[in-house]
């Protein structure tokens, strides 16, 4: 047994003991009255207290009484307590995890989710913590707060067992990532200040922080108790089985820009081999299974195996789903989608002096749109108009900033060229870097070139093609911006006259053009935001997401609905009713890296402290004050009765005795 | 207890004695249960063969007897000189002891104010039926006393001595009872009104009574507030202060105790009534709130005190 609150008791005690004892032992004040005899008073009082022979002890036992029920009093206001089944006292917070690895199902053996295992244990908690009743009933506060990578407080302190349980019941399960330091911070300030508002509020004593989770937590290191008290209650089987897609990847070939080419990375997690079918679908369509053998997990981490789907035509845009053909104990990691956009046509702008040639050989590309501005229209261009690529045609090159570049003959403003001012004649090609998307097909073994502008290009540069006498085709980032240089003017060499110019052409348009453009597009990471460009005038769309679930997002002034942050991994799709039709996808990575490791541990570490798993339920306290003033009101009782057996209600004996003997 | 303190005592034989009451009285008479013998002739029949005319009993003749007293009718008869006795009517001796300690001076009506009526009614019977009244005061200070009086004429010296009664100092049930039963000649009726409440307890002094050979009575005079004392509006914490002693009796007045008191009372008086029963002597508890006449014409005529 335990006390809450000792010092007011203790306050109390020595505030009112003293005064009752002085009280009883000053004689009252009373009115005198003279009276004919006091005979009879005196037998009458006598025979209430002389009929004992321990009389003296019982005009004592009433001060006794009476400081028995003082003292009950007294440890009342201390609300004792007694550890058990029933309320508690003090302020508890259950913290349920809820984070991706929560969502395995081998919570129990019925194949409940780690998850729906930890708010029954709770609810439990809230049953010992808040059993009701005034003899079972806590004094105590419990506050519920669930944590992935963020924590929310779906419950502050409340001594409501309705609410808590209802708050118990709104908990969520994600698939982010265990993270407890949100938590501890919430729980430490709700439970320390009594104004979480106020930071001169007073201080409170920590409180017991109960944790239900499977323990893989990836911030433990960074945290420490301070003075809270931490339960851990461990949920998950031993020896869970688990497999995850761990990285899913896609790409378009440089030499098949309209094929894809996926990759993936598998992981076992469990402590079996074992094969595995990976299933990879094109817009809910089977294209391919692969079997693999997946190694056990080891001490350096999960058995890996990493597949790589053949390359198949997909110009389109569509949604690329792999998913393991096995049932494990967390399927939510079983699974990973892309969403692979399809290729977008450019912009592209010439900037020339009037010559054609290269706006010729551009038509043909299949251009979204094709410019051609003099250099006095391109320094008079509209600031709005903007091009997927820039290419200057001997023109001194004065570029947007954040576009890619083209620059043919003279040299651009730039000082990773450093043009030194001589120009080379009469060289011919050396070695081209045949690797390079830019000089793919491109044949360069016949170039010769009659003029060339000298430059020393720094580190930054990378030389695609290397005359005899200096570099001749040139590319480089700037704010991870590509930029190609061909140092001499086409119309002084050989080259227009070679397949191989187009074939440079168009590698370099289409190198430049999509060099940010992903090729997998939509994916973010859970805890962000979605947003979506809304075409037409929806006012309302509905956002479907992972679990099948829709939410209807409200479109903005701007066109825009956002929906976050993001709790659930997966393929969240956006329905866009009306005239408009249409859907978006976005991809949601799952964190596999940490919350694919689901085997629950046996105890944690925070700071120095090391928690081991409990086994029993939340400590329950019953609160003992209730018995403590039914005891005094017993006493009370008691002690009125032997008052008033002093008093009256005997026979009057004493008188006749006395009478006979005299 | 708001009434709890001294009553009026009577200061006129007007207070004494009503003459509405005295009107009732002159029709009743002391009624004692023993003869006694008179020391004059009086209104009461004597024990002894008197002058009477209330016929007592026959005897043979006698050389030297009153031949006035011889019935001719039975010598007629039987020729046999028989004589004719008849009571003789003597005085009788009435004696009022009053309790005038410090006790009996409290109460409302006053206890002692209350006796002196009492003794005046009694006295005023003796003295209408030609009585010889003796007044004694008692207390712990003495005995005073106005003897033997006779006669009608003799009630407004007998109500002056009672108004000039005063309460003593303190208690003296047991020298008062020894003064007077020994001081007294002659036997007759005694009445002792006193509360009988006494610390040392009442019967030392009345066995100096009981063996008199006296006709006793002990009237028991209380006030209402030692009656009942709760609905005299006794309450509270109090301290009782006892008149005769100065002892304190802290008291904190519930209805338990009350009930105790009121139980103690019925005791005591129950107990001073079997005492006096078992000796001959009687007795009667009364308020000092029942009306005179009441006590007269019924309480004490059922009593077989007055006739």
């Amino acid at each position: 047994m335990n006390l809450l609150t000792p010092w007011s008791g203790f306050f109390l005690l020595i505030g009112i003991v003293p005064p009752l004892l002085l009280m009883y032992f000053l004689k009252l004040r009373r009115r005198t009255l003279p009276i004919s005899s006091t005979l009879l008073w005196f037998t009458s009082t006598e025979d209430l207290q002389a009929n004992s022979p321990f009389q003296r002890l019982r005009r004592n036992l009433l001060l006794l009484l009476q400081l028995v029920v003082l003292l009950l009093l007294v440890l009342a206001v201390m609300q004792p307590r007694m550890e058990g089944r029933g309320g508690a006292g003090g302020r508890t917070v259950l913290m349920i995890d809820r984070s991706g690895s929560m969502a395995a199902t081998d919570g129990d053996q019925t194949g409940r989710s780690r998850l729906e295992v930890a708010r029954e244990r709770a609810r439990d908690a809230v049953d010992r913590l808040h059993p009701g009743g005034l003899f079972a009933s806590g004094d105590g506060e419990t506050m519920i707060l669930s944590f992935d990578e963020d924590a929310e407080i779906l419950q502050p302190f409340t001594d409501s067992r309705v609410q808590l349980l209802e708050a118990i019941d709104r908990i969520e399960g994600s698939h982010g990532r265990s993270l407890i330091q949100e938590a501890l911070q919430l729980a430490r300030v709700y439970s320390i200040n009594t104004n979480p508002d106020d930071p001169e509020a007073p201080q409170l004593t920590p409180a017991d922080l109960e944790l239900f989770s499977d323990g893989r937590l990836q911030d433990l290191d960074d945290q420490v108790l301070r003075g809270e008290s931490l339960t851990f209650h461990r949920i998950g089987s031993d020896d869970p089985d688990n497999m995850a897609v761990m990285q899913l990847a896609a790409e378009r070939p440089w030499d098949r820009p309209s094929m894809i080419e996926v990759f993936v990375s598998i992981g076992n997690f469990g402590m079996q081999s074992s094969k595995v079918d990976v299933q990879l679908s094109v817009d809910g369509q089977v294209r391919s299974i692969q079997e693999l053998d997946m190694p056990t997990s080891s001490s350096d981490g999960p058995g890996r195996r990493s597949l790589v789907f053949s390359p198949f035509e997909l110009a389109r845009g569509a949604v690329i789903e792999v998913a393991l053909i096995r049932e494990d104990d967390l399927p939510v990691d079983d699974s990973a989608v892309l969403v692979v956009p399809p290729q977008r046509p450019l912009s592209v702008v010439i900037v020339s002096d009037g010559r054609q040639l290269l706006s010729r050989i551009l038509n043909g590309f299949g251009l979204a749109s094709l410019d051609v501005y003099t250099p006095a229209q391109w320094r008079e261009r509209p600031p709005e108009q903007s091009w997927d690529v820039v290419v200057f045609d001997n023109v001194s090159a004065e570029g947007i900033p954040g576009v890619p570049t083209l620059s043919i003959g003279k040299a651009p403003k730039t000082d990773v060229l450093r043009p030194y001012g001589l120009q080379l004649e009469s060289q011919v090609s050396l070695e081209a870097e045949a690797r390079h998307p830019i000089m793919r097909h491109v044949e360069t073994g016949s170039l010769y070139v009659q003029k060339t502008q000298a430059l020393q290009p720094d580190e930054s540069v990378e030389v695609l093609l290397t005359g005899t006498r200096n570099p001749l085709i040139m590319a480089w980032e700037r704010g991870r911006v590509p930029h190609v240089h061909v140092a001499f003017d086409p119309v002084e060499s050989n080259w227009p006259y070679e397949p191989g110019f187009v074939a440079f052409l168009y590698n370099t348009v289409d190198w430049l053009g999509h060099s940010n453009a992903a090729v997998v597009e939509g994916q973010s990471d859970l805890g962000q935001m979605l947003r979506f460009m809304v075409p037409g005038d929806q006012e309302e769309v509905t956002l479907r997401r992972p679990d099948g679930s829709t939410k209807s997002l409200v479109v903005d002034s701007e066109g825009m609905a956002g929906w976050g942050p993001l709790a659930l991994s997966g393929l969240h799709v956006l329905e866009i009713d009306g005239p408009i039709e249409g859907f978006q996808y976005r991809s949601v990575r799952f964190p596999a890296e940490s919350e694919s490791i689901i085997e629950p541990v046996e105890s944690i570490m925070i700071g120095q402290e090391e928690v081991q798993a409990t086994q029993g339920g939340v400590k329950g306290y019953v609160p003992m004050w209730p018995w403590a003033i039914a005891a005094a009101l017993i006493m009370l009782m008691f002690e009125w009765w032997i008052w008033n057996a002093r008093v009256g209600g005997q026979q009057p004996r004493a008188i006749m005795d006395r009478s006979r003997s005299s | 207890m708001s009434v709890y303190g001294e009553g009026e005592s009577p200061r006129s034989v007007e207070d004494l004695l009503g003459s509405a009451l005295m009107s009732r009285l002159n029709r009743l008479d002391v009624l004692s249960r023993k003869v006694f013998s008179g020391k004059i002739h009086g209104e009461r029949r004597s024990r002894r063969r008197g002058q009477s005319v209330d016929f007592a009993d026959y005897r043979p003749y006698a050389a030297g007897d009153d031949l006035r007293f011889v019935d001719w009718n039975i010598y007629a008869r039987l020729e046999t000189l028989f004589l004719k006795l008849f009571m003789e009517e003597e005085d009788l001796s009435l004696a009022i002891a009053v309790d005038t300690s410090p006790s009996m001076d409290w109460g409302g009506p006053n206890k002692l104010g209350f006796c002196k009526r009492l003794a005046m009614s009694l006295g005023y019977i003796g003295l209408v039926n030609q009585h010889r009244v003796s007044l004694f005061g008692f207390d712990g200070d003495g005995v005073s006393q106005l003897n033997s009086i006779r006669g009608r004429s003799r009630t407004r010296e007998m109500a002056n001595w009672l108004i000039d009664l005063s309460p003593g100092s303190s208690p003296g049930l047991e020298t008062g009872m020894k003064s007077i039963a020994q001081g007294r000649r002659g036997r007759g009726v005694l009445v002792v009104l006193s509360d009988f409440l006494e610390p040392d307890g009442y019967d030392a002094g009345l066995r100096y009574l009981a063996g008199s050979g006296d006709d006793v009575f002990c009237l028991q005079v209380l006030a209402p507030e030692e009656l009942d004392p709760g609905s005299q509006g006794l309450s509270g914490d109090v301290r009782l202060r006892d008149v005769e002693t100065g002892q304190d009796c802290e008291i904190t007045v519930t209805p338990a105790l009350l009930r105790r008191y009121r139980e103690n009372l019925d005791a005591y008086c129950s107990q001073l009534r079997d005492w006096c029963t078992r000796r001959g002597i009687g007795n009667l508890s009364i308020g000092t709130d029942v009306d005179m006449e009441v006590l007269l014409v019924e309480y004490l005529r059922r009593q077989g005190l007055l006739q």
